[in-house]
């Protein structure tokens, strides 16, 4: 195992395309909590609760549904669709895929001279 | 034994001459496009390497391949039976039980396919063991995942063998071929002692050689690539059966809004015993009384409608109703009565059974429900169990971490975005998938929705009822062949993911213990030669097993499922994402959430040793979310206790790629 000081550690740093990946990670969870925090919400404040026998009869509804469904499922459910059309077609970048000509793929075009020492402390970043 | 099963409901809408017959033609040409494409897809393994094509089919999948085939294994036959069941019995609260699915895609393929994908080709990768195995650079984990993999699995395959063949049999139950199949059947295996009960079950076991032969085979003969495209086919089928029922069911009932207003107004049936008896015993046959028969009375002003559960029958020369000879409370029949008026108003006798007296033995209301206004339009949906109601919220949360992550986390989904071509069908693919389960499963909600207010009085069968929806829908059309279209759906969704499930077994053995274990310089030829072996081999065990399958199939299926991804997921999760991650944080990750998932179902079966397979869920929260959280914690804690991982690995899965000095 070699320490991050040894002293003849070839240069290297993290590679931009996982930097890259990364990033959309965190981007999708975002996702994840945004839409769970408002299906949960919406659906706990209008949907959790009984109505009044009255109020039964004369229901509001949105396009056959109840409002609580509308609001709390099938709108965020739009809504993450539309997100996905951004996240598919305007956000997630394409990437040539690791080692698919062998070891030295798309970054092996890049000058040598760009590759900045680095001693490795970017390993726990 | 014939079945006298009339396709019952309002007698109206289900006319004899609809669905059976066209439900076997659909059924027979079903089978024969499926080998067909395992045909096909068997031409394009010459050639290419041959593991790495059988199994992964050679890492060339396409958009439409790749989106369909994640979109139809991650649906089972739960989809399109135990759902619609679901929403039919708890009204539109069912649409935030299934609600994650919204987003389930966009996590399930975007968290970890792009990393994935790549670290997989890095070192030509196969398998999830493999993966492991690769990045870690431990055979050891290689082995413990592979494990793992083949000890979930194996249950799983059987539970998909039995769920299969059970939906095969209630399409096909009524069809008068079928039952003089059965019937010669049932008296050629009577002697046989090793089927057990089975014996007793003919059409069952009809089902399951005729299903299990096929997805065998197809799968065994065309490898990855004819399980990805008759998935594609089976994808398209379950489509287009959504998108055909959607609009028939808002038709037959007057449109949405109607039939929610309808709901509003609905209370939920009560489940009693009956005790039914004749005036006049039968004199030649003994009187049989159908599942799912009808009983009317006029009491006042009060009209009572009994739905019963299970056959019964009111011997020669007696008065009162038996369930069989030996059974205990054998008088005592259990079924549902009506208590929505405007159900009770329009529903008729069975027409044999109107001589049929009765008297109501018990009575037992819905625990939650049953005296709430329009509990079938709120939340949290009536229940006949539970005093909290059907979905109270902590449940709520629970489902929506569990479908996002859990899908995230099945080891057959995990494979399927190491066969990817590249990143642009990836990105083309969530966005395909993100609408494909849009049209799936809200509209499943709203047709089952109508078909809460269409089809009364299933709640005693409640599984049949999107057979029931697609007979009753397409006889009101005027259509019946449509019934045969729509029936194929759920199988399509069953045989989708069963042959997942089988090649995962395989690929498991194959590669991870075969291969990397007994004999890695084994020629082409032997490998492909024990493949194929295995396949079958696999398959055949699973389909013996399904013979006399455990009763608790559902719970099994939901304990190995998810339990998969309480083992897998924080370990990939972090292996692709954090340089720092090394060998005994990943061991950890794997072995403390199968550990915790395992432990509270093994608490939850002690605390109620009536109910095998409960877990034990702290706080209101399932099994997968604990031991999804603590995997994660003490992972990262163990990761963090031990040294850094070397710098060749970290470097050569995390640094900028270089010339070769």
């Amino acid at each position: 195992m070699h320490g991050p000081s040894e002293p003849n550690e070839v240069a290297w740093e993290l590679d931009p395309q996982f930097l890259q990946a990364r990033r959309e990670m965190f981007v999708v969870l975002g996702m994840f909590f945004a839409s769970f925090v408002w299906t949960m919400t919406a659906s706990y404040l209008l949907g959790y609760r009984t109505p009044s026998p009255e109020e039964a009869k004369e229901l509001v509804l949105i396009w056959g549904m109840p409002l609580w469904v509308f609001w709390g499922v099938l709108a965020p459910w739009l809504a993450i669709d539309i997100a996905a059309v951004w996240f598919c077609f305007f956000y997630m970048q394409d990437e040539a895929p690791l080692g698919s000509e062998g070891m030295t793929p798309s970054g092996a075009a890049m000058p040598r001279a760009t590759i900045e020492t680095n001693d490795g402390s970017s390993i726990e970043s | 034994m014939m079945s006298f099963l009339q396709p019952s409901g309002s007698s109206m809408l289900l006319a004899d001459a609809t669905g059976p017959s066209w439900a076997l033609a659909v059924f027979a040409l079903y089978i024969i496009a499926v080998l067909f494409i395992a045909w096909l897809s068997s031409v394009g393994i010459r050639g290419t390497s041959f593991l790495s094509e059988y199994f992964l089919g050679s890492r060339a999948l396409g958009l439409w391949a790749f989106a369909l085939t994640f979109a139809a294994t991650s649906s089972s036959g739960g989809s399109f039976i135990g759902f619609p069941a679901m929403v039919y019995s708890h009204g539109w609260v069912v649409a935030l039980w299934i609600g994650g699915y919204m987003i389930v895609p966009i996590v399930a393929m975007a968290l970890l396919g792009k990393r994935l994908n790549q670290i997989a080709r890095l070192r030509d990768s196969i398998t999830l063991p493999d993966v492991l195995r690769d990045r870690f650079n431990s055979p050891g984990l290689g082995t413990l995942a592979t494990l793992l993999v083949v000890f979930f699995m194996i249950f799983n395959l059987v539970a998909q063998f039995k769920s299969g063949s059970m939906i095969l049999q209630s399409l096909i139950q009524d069809e008068p071929l079928f039952q003089q199949l059965s019937l010669w059947f049932g008296n050629h295996i009577g002697g046989y002692s090793f089927l057990g009960e089975a014996a007793g079950k003919p059409g069952y076991l009809i089902s399951l050689m005729v299903f299990a032969v096929v997805v065998i085979l197809y799968t065994a003969y065309g490898g990855f690539r004819a399980v990805v495209w008759t998935d594609v086919m089976q994808g398209l089928v379950m489509l287009t059966g959504v998108l055909i029922l959607l609009p028939l069911a808002l038709w037959s009932v007057g449109g949405l809004d109607k039939a929610t207003r309808e709901m509003a107004q609905m209370t939920p049936p009560i489940h009693v015993h009956l005790q039914l008896s004749v005036l006049e015993p039968p004199a030649q046959v003994p009187l049989v009384i159908p599942h799912n028969s009808w009983l009317v009375y006029q009491v006042g002003a009060e009209r009572q409608v009994f739905r019963t559960k299970v056959r019964c029958e009111i011997p020669i020369g007696q008065t009162l109703a038996r369930l069989g000879n030996t059974a205990e409370n054998a008088e005592s029949i259990p079924a549902i009565e009506l208590t929505y008026a405007g159900h009770k108003d329009r529903q008729t006798v069975t027409e044999s059974l109107q001589a049929v007296q009765v008297t109501v033995l018990t009575r037992e209301p819905y625990k939650f429900g049953a005296d709430q206004a329009a509990t079938y339009v709120f939340a949290p949906g009536p229940d006949p169990n539970k005093v909290d109601g059907f979905l109270p919220i902590s449940l709520a949360v629970s489902f929506f971490f569990m479908w996002t992550f859990s899908t995230a986390g099945q080891p057959s989904n995990m494979v399927r975005l190491m066969a990817f071509s590249n990143t642009q069908t990836l990105r083309r693919a969530i966005f395909a998938v993100s609408i494909y389960y849009s049209l799936i499963y809200f509209p499943l909600v709203i047709i089952f929705c109508c078909a809460r207010v269409l089809l009364p009085g299933w709640e005693t069968e409640p599984d049949r009822i999107m057979p029931e929806m697609a007979r009753a829908t397409s006889a009101l059309a005027n259509m019946p062949w449509l019934a045969g279209l729509l029936l194929a759906a759920p199988f399509a969704a069953v045989m989708s993911t069963m042959d997942s499930f089988l090649l995962m077994i395989s690929s498991a053995v194959v590669r991870d213990v075969y291969q990397n274990n007994y004999n890695p310089n084994a020629s082409e030829k032997t490998i492909k030669r024990i493949t194929y072996a295995t396949t079958l081999i696999v398959g055949v065990i699973g389909m013996v097993v399904a013979i006399n399958p455990p009763t608790l199939l559902q719970d099994i299926i939901i304990f190995t499922g998810t339990g998969l991804s309480t083992s897998f997921l924080v370990a990939m999760f972090l292996m692709i994402y954090w340089p720092r991650y090394n060998l005994p944080g990943a061991v950890s990750a794997i072995l403390s959430g199968f550990g915790t998932h395992v432990a509270l179902y093994a608490i939850g079966t002690g605390r109620h040793p009536t109910f095998a397979m409960t877990a034990y869920e702290p706080f209101g929260f399932h099994p997968f979310v604990c031991g999804t959280l603590v995997s994660l914690v003490v992972s990262v804690c163990v990761t963090l206790a031990n040294e850094q991982p070397s710098r060749d690995i970290v470097r050569r899965y995390f640094g900028r790629p270089q010339q070769p000095e």
